[in-house]
Order: C-alpha cells, then sequence, then structure tokens
C-alpha cells in the first residue's frame, strides 16, 4: 500500500509539486519569521545590555529599592572570583556609586560619581567605544576622570580641564580632590550624560574612604538566554543572603516589559502566519484529494478495501509533507544562518544607546525548525483525515460516472 | 469579448464546491492582511500614547541647549509670543507650560534631591497623566499654594505620608540664594516609572515662579497635537521651525525620547518584514489554488479546444476565471476581514499586563480599521491572481486537445 502511495506521488508530478509548493513555502516562511523574531529579539536585549547595566547584577541586599552609601559589597573581589566559577559566566565589572558637587573654574553641578575599573568595564560593556572626545581612563588611577557629555556642556569642561569635586566621604569627612578630565563620554542616555563623573575605581575608593568595596557587580555571561535562571545559580552559589543577585528583566523592568509587548505583537503576526499556512495546505490537500474521486471509484471497483484506500491517501500526503519539511528545513536553516551573519539591511538605521543599529539579525533557534514542521505536518494530516474517509467509503459505480 | 466573461462568471459557479475552496483559501489570506494592518495601527497608536501622554506630550518648546544642561536660568524667550502663538495654531490641541528646577525636599526623617516641577493645574490635566496617577489625596483642588504632589517612591524614602509637611529648598534663578518654604502633601502619585515616583514633586507654577524668581517664565511648554497628525514624528512638519525661533528649540518626541523612538523603528521594521512574510504566504496560497483548480479542469479545456476555440480565446477564459475568482474572493476576504477585526476593537486584544505604569501602558491594544486596508489589499490581492492565471493560461493555449483528453484517464 505505501508503494502505491509512493508511486502516486510521481505518477502525477504537477500536482505533488503543486502541494509540495504549498507546504515548503509555508514552511520556509514561517521559518525565517520565528527566526527573524528570536534573532532580532536577543540582538536587541544583547545591545541594551551591554550598553551600560550588564545582563546580572548583584547588589548589597535591598540597594535596587533603596539605594543607599553605605550598602556597599564589603569583599567584592572573592565574591567576583565566586561568580566567575559559575559557568557561563563570561565578565564583570564593579562600579561604586556616590554624589557629589563637581565645579570648573566658576561652574559648579551636582554629579553622580561612578568609580569604575576601565579594563573590566571596557570588556563588559564596551565603555571605550563610547567616548566620544578624548581618550579612555588609563588602566592605573592617574587622577584621571571622563564625563558624560551634557555635564561637561554644563560645566563648560573640555579635555584637558582640572575639576574639582567635593563631597562627604563613607567616615563623614569631607571628600575633596581634583581630577583631570580625559575623556567626554556618550552612553545614550541622557540623564547619565548630564550627571556621569567616571573615575577610576581605586580612585574613588579613596576619595569615599570605601577601601575594597563597591556597590555593584554587572555580570556578563555568554549569551541572553535563561538569564534568571543564571542569577539564580550564582545568588546560590554565593551563599550570602546579604547579597541580591538580579537578572535585567527585574532590574530593568520598564525595558523588558516593552520587549514583551513587542514580543507578543510579533507572535500574533506568526500565529496568523502559521494559521494561513495552514489554510494553504488544507486547500490543496482536499483538492488534490476530491479531483481524484474517479480514481478512487476505480480503485474500489478492483476490490480495494476502504480501510486500505484511506491509509493510502494519509500516506501520500504524509510523505509528501515529510519531504517538503526536509526541503524546507535545508532551506530555512540555511537562510536564518545566512541572515543571522549578514543580516537584514534596515530601510533606515536608528540609534540605541549610541550605537547606531543598521542591520537586524536571524537565528537558527530550534522552534524556528520544529513549530513550522509540527503546523504543516498536522495540518496536512488532520485535514486529509476527511478527505481519505470520503474516498475510501466512495460508492464505485458513482465515482466513476463523474468527469 | 463580453461573451467569454460571461462565460468565466458562469464557470465559478458550475463547480461550486471548487470555488468555495478557493475562494475561501484567498479571503482568509485577505482577511489576514486586512487584520494584521490594523492591528499595527492600533499598536503604534498604543506605544506612541504610552509614550507621549503620560507626561512628555508629543512635543516639547525648550530654551535652545537647555535639554543637555537643564541650567534654571534658560526658559523659554519670549514666552508671551510663542504661547499666544500657539494658541492660534490649529495643530495644536492643547499645552502646558512648566517651571523647572532641581532641589532638596526635606521632611523629619530625611533629605532627597529632586526635581520640583511648577505646573498649571488646569492645563497640565488637559496633557499629561499627572492627575490620573494621583493615587492618595487629590490633584490640586481648591487653591492652597502650599500644595505639593509627590511620587510614592519619595513619601517611601522621605517616610512621609498624605497632609504631611516637608521643606522644598530651590536656588534663586539669579543670585543663586537658597529659598526654603514648607509645603503640604496634598496628593501622592505613582507613574510606575520609578525615575519618577522617586524623584519628582509638583507645586503651583506661580508659586514655583515667585519661588525661583522668575516671573512669567517657564523652562517647558509640553504640546499635544490635533489626533491623527502625527506631527511629533515629522522632523520636517513646518511647526518644528515654526517655534524654533528666538534661541528655542521646538522638538517632537522622537527626539526628545530617542529610545522610545528606536523602539518603534525597530517594531515598524519588524512588522514590515513580518508583513511582507505573510503577504508571500497569502501569494502562495493564491498561485496554488489557483493552479490546482485549472489543473484539474485540463480535461474540459481540451474539449473546449477541440470544439474549435483559438488558442488566445482560450488564453483570454482562464485569466478571465482568475479575475471573476479573485473578484469572489475579495468579497470573502472584505467581510471576513472587516467582521474579525471590527469585533477585535470591540473587545481588544489582551496584551500581558504591562504594568508599566497602571497609567502609561494600557493593557488592551485595540485594532485601528482605516480605509486604505480595504482599498490597497484588495488590488494587490486581484493584481497578482490574475497576473498568477497567466501560465495555467498560457499552457492551457498551446496544448494538444487530443493529449488534454487522453490524460485525465
Amino acid at each position: 500500500m505505501f508503494k502505491i502511495a509512493f508511486r502516486n506521488i510521481f505518477r502525477q508530478k504537477r500536482r505533488t509539486i503543486l502541494t509540495m509548493l504549498t507546504m515548503f513555502g509555508g514552511f520556509v516562511l514561517s521559518a525565517i519569521s520565528i527566526g527573524y523574531a528570536d534573532g532580532s529579539y536577543s540582538y536587541i536585549i544583547d545591545l541594551f545590555t551591554h550598553n551600560r547595566l550588564g545582563q546580572i547584577q548583584v547588589h548589597e541586599d535591598n540597594y535596587l529599592d533603596r539605594p543607599s552609601l553605605y550598602k556597599t559589597i564589603k569583599d567584592y573581589q572573592s565574591v567576583a572570583d565566586t561568580v566567575m566559577g559559575v559557568p557561563r559566566v563570561e565578565s564583570w565589572a564593579p562600579r561604586l556609586y556616590s554624589a557629589g558637587l563637581a565645579s570648573v573654574d566658576d561652574q559648579t553641578a551636582g554629579v553622580q560619581v561612578i568609580g569604575i575599573d576601565p579594563e573590566r568595564e571596557d570588556q563588559a560593556t564596551h565603555f571605550d567605544s563610547k567616548v566620544v572626545e578624548g581618550r579612555y581612563l588609563s588602566p592605573q588611577p592617574h587622577h584621571e576622570v571622563m564625563l558624560g557629555k551634557g555635564l561637561a556642556k554644563l560645566l563648560s569642561a573640555g579635555v584637558g580641564d582640572t575639576t574639582m569635586i567635593l563631597s562627604q566621604a563613607a567616615d563623614g569627612s569631607i571628600a575633596n580632590d581634583l581630577y583631570r578630565v580625559v575623556g567626554i563620554t556618550d552612553r545614550g542616555d541622557a540623564t547619565e550624560n548630564r550627571t556621569a563623573y567616571y573615575l577610576n575605581l581605586q580612585d574613588a575608593q579613596d576619595l569615599f574612604v570605601f577601601p575594597g568595596q563597591v556597590h555593584e557587580l554587572i555580570v556578563m555571561a555568554d549569551n541572553i538566554h535563561h538569564l534568571d535562571r543564571l542569577a539564580h545559580t550564582i545568588q546560590q552559589t554565593l551563599r550570602n543572603d546579604a547579597l541580591q543577585v538580579k537578572p535585567w528583566m527585574e532590574f530593568a523592568r520598564t525595558f523588558y516589559q516593552a520587549m514583551q509587548a513587542d514580543l507578543q505583537g510579533m507572535w500574533i503576526m506568526l500565529l496568523v502566519i502559521i494559521l494561513i499556512v495552514a489554510i494553504g495546505v488544507l486547500n490543496t490537500v482536499l483538492m488534490s484529494i476530491l479531483e481524484r474521486t474517479r480514481e478512487y471509484g476505480v480503485l474500489r471497483a478492483m476490490g480495494t478495501r476502504p480501510f486500505e484506500i484511506f491509509r493510502m491517501v494519509i500516506y501520500e500526503v504524509t510523505v509528501i509533507a515529510v519531504v517538503s519539511i526536509l526541503i524546507g528545513a535545508v532551506l530555512s536553516i540555511g537562510i536564518n544562518y545566512y541572515f543571522g551573519i549578514n543580516g537584514f539591511a534596515l530601510s533606515s538605521a536608528f540609534e540605541w544607546g549610541g550605537m547606531e543599529v543598521s542591520h537586524l539579525y536571524t537565528t537558527v533557534s530550534p522552534r524556528s525548525v520544529y513549530l513550522p514542521a509540527i503546523t504543516v505536518l498536522f495540518t496536512s494530516l488532520i485535514v486529509s483525515v476527511f478527505p481519505a474517509i470520503k474516498a475510501a467509503r466512495i460508492a464505485p459505480a458513482q465515482a466513476m460516472r463523474m468527469h | 469579448m463580453g461573451i467569454f466573461i460571461k462565460l468565466a462568471w458562469r464557470n465559478m459557479f458550475r463547480n461550486k464546491r471548487r470555488t468555495l475552496l478557493a475562494s475561501l483559501a484567498i479571503g482568509v489570506g485577505l482577511a489576514a492582511l486586512i487584520f494584521t494592518d490594523a492591528l499595527v495601527v492600533g499598536m503604534e497608536d498604543n506605544m506612541i500614547e504610552s509614550a507621549t501622554s503620560t507626561y512628555l506630550g508629543e512635543g516639547e518648546i525648550h530654551r535652545a541647549g537647555y535639554q543637555e544642561t537643564q541650567k534654571v536660568e534658560q526658559t523659554i524667550n519670549n514666552l508671551d509670543t510663542v504661547v499666544s502663538e500657539l494658541k492660534a495654531s490649529p495643530v495644536v490641541r492643547a499645552f502646558t507650560e512648566r517651571l523647572m528646577s532641581f532641589g532638596m525636599v526635606t521632611s523629619p526623617s530625611n533629605v532627597q534631591s529632586v526635581s520640583i516641577v511648577g505646573i498649571d493645574p488646569e492645563s497640565e490635566a488637559q496633557l499629561s497623566m499627572v492627575d490620573e496617577a494621583i493615587t492618595e489625596g487629590s490633584y490640586f483642588t481648591g487653591s492652597n499654594p502650599r500644595n505639593i504632589l509627590i511620587g510614592d517612591g519619595l513619601a517611601d524614602i522621605l517616610s512621609v505620608g498624605l497632609n504631611d509637611r516637608i521643606v522644598v529648598t530651590l536656588a534663586e534663578a539669579h543670585t543663586g540664594e537658597l529659598v526654603q518654604e514648607m509645603f503640604r502633601i496634598s496628593g501622592i502619585f505613582r507613574f510606575g516609572v520609578k525615575e519618577m515616583d522617586r524623584g519628582m514633586g509638583f507645586i503651583r507654577l506661580p508659586k514655583a515662579r515667585s519661588m525661583l524668581g522668575l516671573p512669567g517664565a517657564a523652562h517647558e511648554i509640553a504640546i499635544q497635537f490635533v489626533a491623527g497628525e502625527h506631527i511629533g514624528r515629522k522632523k520636517n512638519a513646518p511647526f518644528w521651525t515654526k517655534f524654533s525661533q528666538d534661541g528655542n528649540l521646538a522638538e517632537g518626541w522622537t527626539e526628545l525620547q530617542p529610545q522610545l523612538a528606536s523602539m518603534l523603528q525597530y517594531t515598524q521594521f519588524s512588522t514590515y518584514l513580518m508583513g511582507i512574510i505573510l503577504f508571500g504566504v497569502v501569494i502562495f496560497g493564491i498561485i496554488n489554488t489557483l493552479f490546482m483548480s485549472l489543473h484539474e479542469r485540463m480535461f474540459e479545456f481540451g474539449v473546449l479546444r477541440a470544439v474549435g476555440t483559438r488558442p488566445f480565446e482560450m488564453g483570454k477564459l482562464i485569466i478571465y476565471e482568475a479575475a471573476c475568482l479573485s473578484v469572489i474572493s475579495i468579497l470573502v476576504g472584505l467581510i471576513l476581514g472587516y467582521i474579525i477585526t471590527y469585533i477585535m476593537t470591540l473587545t481588544g486584544i489582551n496584551y500581558t499586563g504591562i504594568e508599566f505604569a497602571g497609567v502609561t501602558f494600557r493593557n488592551m491594544i485595540y485594532p485601528v480599521l482605516r480605509l486604505r486596508q480595504f482599498i490597497e489589499y484588495p488590488f494587490w490581492v486581484f493584481v497578482f491572481t490574475t497576473i498568477t492565471g497567466i501560465y495555467p493560461a498560457w499552457y492551457a493555449a498551446k496544448m494538444q486537445p487530443a493529449e488534454a483528453m487522453r490524460k485525465s484517464f
């Protein structure tokens, strides 16, 4: 019976090709759209988290809700060592935050002092590339500072100027010192640009008398998948209830929800696409079976049992569907792979966090293969059951009379 | 010629089941295109509204350079002229003046540096959602000049509640001297945006003006345009150049909030791509349906040829049939598309419980019906269906009648 089904497929090449074309086209197109949805989503998140926030942040308990100068991570180096021991963690960077008044000549402004480890920060967030004027901080503390570009304007300061900072240190003493401006930065966030005063971490620790302490560790993983799980693992490995490990979905909730909303919109469209593919398959299978009433009539007349005809029809459809899926999978994986490397050129590039986005990328995700495969296979099978039953029940004499 | 159209039309109804199947397949595709378009328009509207109606406005006017430095002395130049011109402008639906300064808020237990914004309660209420975001107490009622609204995050930090008193310290604009005044918390708001809930306080505009020593001044005018104009997104609209004079700068929300604009652009590109793919799927469906329904009738065409129909006429008939089929499908699609989309515009589509400000993001997306959806898409479906008919037409025209009739056995 399987042989007959197979031969039937080749007997009517055009019909087979047409049916396959629908299944194949539907498969490839829905695979590309899923690949695009997954790929561009990861790409945007990757850009976002690499920009400044990091993928996972470690703080002293409750720092995110109620930041305070005194909620520091004490022995951050050993915390970082433990974090780096967790699989998938690629890099980390420490940060110290405080507020102060900065002045250049007679201009004064309130600033947020951010102490960073220049090398680690660059590794984690590519900070070096966000310097728009001058240069990046040198690895060793040299009393250097980088200013956000809004702050530089506010203070009328340029590269080479000396700034004075005035604040209060952790021990209650007055913290003040002089730093030379070496660079001006733009991280794409207006508030940060207007207030950020980046010091070398060691300089900042000296200024605020916080030896060996930081407020925040940002952690980057090898990829953006399952970061909530990774954060959980880190939390457990640390065995320290005083520390709080949060993935970006929690500390950047607004952005996360905006992305979720966007993704949901995309899934509605994907559903529509899958629905149309299913209807296309339905229509094709239905037509190709209905137009063969006469043929089934002949088969019945020769003594084929109804169940065998039913089986034959199902076999035929299955073979066609499987072959279309195989060819479609090869092609769509190829296409998704190609655009995963080269990207879709955007009609107009847009800026995201100081970075220009001119291409969006697809990805070869497992579901970009199995979702379309399930859709095509199941719709063709479900759809072919009714015509198959009909074909099996055909009254031979009547069927053969028809043209 | 007329006879072929008639014949083609009649052929449609000869095999009703086939026509029904084909027109359903194509019609559902068309309905999907219409629905998706409506959904995209609805999503965009929702996004823009979320971005602009909370606080930002669709556009803002400042002194040029104020945005970057927020220096308190950089107020809008020629405010009276700007205001009267805004009042006269036909595209402006509402606008409001604001005066802003960084200051310190002191409660018995804590100190916090915040942005103090002087607002005009009446016009502000029409433009932003400060009034809707009040969760405790009330928006400025009565005329007590010492009322202040603060966010719930700030109230938490200061450990104060409704009707408590707090001291606001501001620096006078020209002399830099510190001015302190006592205020009573008359309302607590929650936008759901951390920076706003923690770092903002609203007082009445005249009070802010007198404290800062800036009579009749404003730092910012937020503008809402009349519906459907989308001036906020049009960088080249004459509105912006008109109000960017005398050292002032008028900008739309896409420039005020570049991150959101990027997000919108990303969404637009994605939907555009998905739209193309969807169209591709629909086209596949059309090609397939048409080929199938013509292919199974080769015997019939053979007979037609055998009785003397000329090849050219044969082709014409098939193209006419394709056109007739597309007309029927379009009718089916239009009706389906309209009904589905219309139902959705009433019920809305539940979009994740986006709490991003109980006010900011609405939880429901309502597709938006536009006339253009019912003209453009049917047009393209008609064109593609008819074009697709060319191949079978050509095939049928050049076939050998005898062979065609033999094949079907």
